[in-house]
């Protein structure tokens, strides 16, 4: 049986001589959590715009349940792949309950209107993140972590298949990137594939799950976050040394610099 | 949070809230909207320089359908039949079109700034009425014209922030003010050419803007494209929430952006080809009505576009009703609806602080 998602020796340029990256290959199967790491400038965003069909590779295949994702329609697409971008910015003033219902988009039609079902929906997602405070809000008028939280709310009103998180983390205090990595975690275990872009070791380590460790050369290594991630291959990744350790208090492995 | 993807939700329906203030029902909203409209369409029958009466003015009306001796002078049948409806219908008609179009530009353009005048759409249409006129050619041809020329300004305006690579909005202002400014120089050279005597006063009356004029022979060819454009842009007044977005988070959510912007362009452009076409150039609707009636009922086009087609059909009817009433000559309506439209705008943009 075909991966939920697959992709294939996907490569991008932006012009003859300089790949942003080349030869990406890995599968993303339901409930999975799937990291992109890798340092600035490595592609991570170009990647998942290719995978969410907004750019187009310069090689290789994108394939959702083994059928190309050039062969969907837009619509179509959008029921399997969710995307929660890295900056939301709203020109118009609609509230939280006006830009989580544009979530349920794919099901419906070019001259229809949400329906009934479609703003149970938005109540649903809207008491799953415990967003109640923040529902009658003018969108642009929030933070960027309750814009973020939004943002997930959204995706779970459209309910693809796929989740793709680019750098949700990026903007956001340490307490709120926790939040967001909790929030992607829960989905996968909700039967989601979660696919998150980060710049931070310390994520896929806290996530679990595979991960892609991505340079400029193409996947440096693939596979699950605990075995992949290895001191060499992050001192490597990054240029600069770093190690990971065991922290007792916390129980888990972290990634550390060395001295300044 | 729940462990299934697809579980059912609970049943819930709520009133529209912003920041706490609760917000009327759409349906009382367009009620109250309707009911202002319909009170002015009556003012607007009945008083002017010749005034009648509102009993003879509904017996007029209702003649059609009801039998009856006439309580009515021949005068006063023609006044209401013959000028009036059909320039009340016409300030429906071109009130709602302007702003409608204006309400879809700033939407499909994700830009709160444009409007068929800014985009300089109202400019080109109005140079191909011109040309229309140079040529002596018909009402229906003038109105054809009239779009030729709306879409190909509106296809520059958006071409030149892409060919710059530059998609601010004030760059795509900018873009706007150039093609008019080209716009209303080639307007100036038809005008230079046109003959004195027949087609300048014409032009003239085109770039002024007047309903003074429009009959309903005009609005038979005419009415029947803005209702159809209209009617379009209604059914899709929720895509425009989602094409106002932006490009890739429409089309992550589904949109076929390129087929959808364009029907929407396309629409909007045919309304404001057709208010040229009936009334000339009318600036300043556009822009403001759709504002002005998001301060009523929100952002949401869901309710800001059915809307919007009321508050502006009221706001042209009082300024028809102004043009023809405070001086003893008819002021233009471009004239006025600057003169009104200008300083509200002023005070939204003080107000609002969510104007890019």
């Amino acid at each position: 049986m075909a991966a939920l998602l697959e992709v294939q020796d996907l490569a991008f340029r932006y012009s003859r001589d300089s790949d942003v990256f080349s030869g990406v290959t890995f599968s993303v199967e339901p409930g999975e959590v799937f990291t992109l790491l890798g340092p600035n400038g490595a592609g991570k965003s170009t990647l998942l715009n290719c995978i969410a069909g907004l750019a187009a590779p310069t090689q290789g295949t994108v394939r959702v349940h083994g059928r190309l994702i050039d062969e969907y329609s837009a619509r179509d697409l959008a029921k399997h792949i969710g995307y929660v971008r890295q900056h939301i910015d709203v020109t118009y003033g609609y509230t939280v309950r006006e830009y989580l219902v544009m979530g349920a988009a794919p099901r419906i039609g070019m001259f229809s209107t949400p329906k009934q079902e479609d703003y149970d929906r938005v109540e649903e997602a809207i008491a799953d993140l415990g967003l109640q405070a923040l529902a009658d809000r003018i969108v642009s008028q929030l933070s960027g972590g309750e814009r973020q939280r939004v943002a997930v709310a959204r995706v779970i009103v459209q309910n693809p298949e796929i989740i793709l998180f680019d750098e949700p983390t990026s903007a956001l205090d340490y307490g709120n990137q926790i939040r967001v990595m909790r929030t992607c975690k829960q989905l996968s275990e909700r039967g989601y594939a979660v696919m998150m872009t980060t710049h931070n070791p310390d994520q896929p380590i806290l996530l679990g799950g595979k991960v892609a460790m991505l340079n400029s050369d193409g996947t440096l290594a693939v596979g699950d976050a605990d075995e992949t991630l290895t001191s060499e291959r992050l001192t490597q990744l990054y240029g600069t040394e770093l190690h990971l350790v065991y922290v007792d208090e916390a129980d888990r492995v972290a990634c550390v610099s060395s001295k300044l | 949070m729940k462990n299934d993807r697809t579980s059912n939700p609970p049943e819930t329906s709520k009133p529209v809230t912003i920041n706490g203030k609760r917000q009327a029902p759409l349906s009382f909203i367009l009620i109250a909207c309707g009911i202002v409209v319909m009170a002015l369409a009556i003012a607007s029958l009945c008083i002017g320089r010749y005034g009648v009466d509102i009993q003879t003015t509904f017996a007029i009306l209702t003649s059609h359908f009801v039998q009856g001796e006439p309580t009515w002078t021949t005068n006063d049948y023609n006044v209401i039949m013959n000028i009036r409806l059909p320039r009340v219908c016409a300030a429906f008609l071109v009130g709602a079109a302007l702003a409608l179009s204006g309400a879809s530009y700033q939407g499909v353009f994700q830009n709160p700034l444009v409007s068929p005048d800014i985009l300089g759409v109202s400019y080109g249409a109005c140079v191909g009425a011109a040309l229309s006129i140079l040529l002596y050619m018909n009402t229906w041809q003038t109105q054809i014209f009239a779009f030729v020329g709306g879409l190909i300004t509106v296809f520059i305006t958006v071409s030149i922030p892409k060919l710059m690579h530059r998609h601010s909005n004030v760059v795509m202002v900018l873009s706007g003010v150039i093609v008019g400014g080209f716009m209303s120089s080639i307007l100036g050279l038809m005008k230079y050419v046109a003959d004195p005597d027949t087609q300048l006063a014409e032009i003239t009356y085109w770039q002024l803007g007047s309903i003074a004029k429009v009959n309903f022979e005009t609005l038979r060819y005419t009415a029947p494209v803005m209702f159809l454009a209209a009617a379009l842009l209604v059914a899709m007044r929720w895509r425009l929430n989602l094409i106002s977005l932006g490009e890739e988070e429409a089309r992550a959510l589904g949109v076929d952006l390129k087929r959808e912007r364009n029907v929407i362009i396309v629409a909007a452009t045919v309304l404001t080809a057709c208010a040229v076409s009936l009334a000339g150039t009318i600036g300043w609707v556009g822009l403001i009505i759709p504002h002005v009636t998001r301060r009523i009922v929100g952002s949401d086009n869901k309710r800001l576009i059915p809307t919007v087609i009321l508050v502006a059909a009221a706001f042209m009817m009082v300024v028809d009703l102004l043009a023809r009433n405070i001086s003893g000559f008819e002021i233009p309506l471009g004239v006025l609806t600057g003169l009104i439209g200008a300083p509200i705008f002023g005070y939204i943009l003080v107000k609002q602080r969510n104007v890019d």
